[in-house]
């Protein structure tokens, strides 16, 4: 029982805000940016500056062989607002800033690709995570997305 | 008829003159033109009047053509003068103001076209750089419609990847 009413008071604390900790700003914003990329099966032709993600999506599915930078795109988000970017063929991505960059410089965001649903994840800003969709073109070629979420503050 | 002059001082005449005065009265009287009909008179009569009652309704209907022409005249005047006063017009001296890359923020532009930036910067500049290992949390996923839901790879030695399978994928 006494362990029961420590780990519910744990849990009450940790939501309050600790004195001496800076909590999020509401009108900080975020700079979300949002890299468009077309992977087919056919040609051997992978854009320079996407080698690292053909390689690690590669590892997945070889068959991607050519990897082309269609567009990219910035958008400065505050909390809790959905900002949507243009991908191809009317295709749009939503991303939610859930909360900003905390001290360690890690941000809080809500993704909703083409063809699936809502994710929610805290990602360390400056970097970009793939995330490959299953849409694919009139010529099959598959949508993939890489997200960046800035500025980071340890910088 | 005798000729009656009221101012003539010089006196009666006398036979032989009376008698060559008489030869050209008659000469005058056979030579006479042959007066015009009425009905022509009356023709006559009703142009002039006609001619006389038109003129008088357009009085100015002479002078619009001149006041076109001059106003037209005074137009192409004033166009000469004026493209006159541009051509004339200085050009300025000073080169055009550039906008430096600080003032400039490029939010979108597409894969092919960045090498095209004169200045500014592209959202990207240079390779992709992925996040590492345990740099990304997961903190819920929902599925599509489908019920697909994507495979979560942040853990494990590999960057992080969220991989949405096609029908004919296997896991």
């Amino acid at each position: 029982m006494t362990s029961v009413i420590t780990g519910i008071l744990t849990v009450v604390l940790a939501q309050c805000p600790q004195p001496g900790v800076p909590g999020p700003k509401a009108d900080e914003k975020v700079k979300v940016t949002v890299v468009v990329i077309l992977a087919s099966e056919t040609g051997n032709t992978i854009d320079h500056r996407l080698q690292s993600i053909a390689e690690e999506v590669r590892k997945r599915e070889q068959k991607l062989k050519s990897f082309k930078l269609v567009s990219m795109q910035t958008q400065s988000l505050a909390v809790d607002e959905r900002g949507s970017f243009n991908l191809v063929d009317s295709k749009t991505v939503k991303v939610v800033v859930k909360q900003p960059a905390d001290p360690i410089d890690k941000v809080v965001l809500a993704v909703e690709a083409p063809e699936q649903g809502e994710i929610v994840y805290r990602s360390k800003c400056g970097k970009f995570l793939p995330i490959v969709t299953r849409y694919q073109t009139a010529d099959r070629q598959r949508l993939i997305l890489a997200l960046r979420v800035q500025p980071c503050k340890g910088n | 008829m005798d000729m009656n002059w009221e101012n003539d001082t010089s006196g009666p005449l006398n036979r032989e003159q009376q008698i060559e005065e008489d030869g050209l009265k008659a000469l005058m009287r056979a030579t006479a033109p042959v007066e015009p009909h009425e009905a022509v008179w009356s023709h006559m009569l009703a142009q002039v009047e006609q001619r006389l009652q038109s003129s008088r309704a357009q009085p100015t209907t002479s002078r619009w053509p001149w006041l076109a022409g001059g106003a037209a005249a005074a137009a192409v005047l004033l166009g000469a003068w004026l493209l006159q006063s541009f051509r004339s017009t200085p050009v300025l001296d000073e080169p055009f103001p550039v906008a430096t890359a600080a003032e400039i923020e490029i939010l979108s532009v597409n894969g092919a076209d960045t090498h095209t930036l004169v200045v500014g910067n592209p959202p990207v500049e240079g390779a992709l750089e992925l996040l590492g290992p345990g740099d990304v949390t997961l903190f819920s996923v929902e599925a599509a419609p489908d019920e697909m839901v994507p495979e979560i790879r942040f853990h494990g030695p590999n960057s992080p990847m969220i991989w949405a399978h096609l029908d004919h994928e296997n896991e």
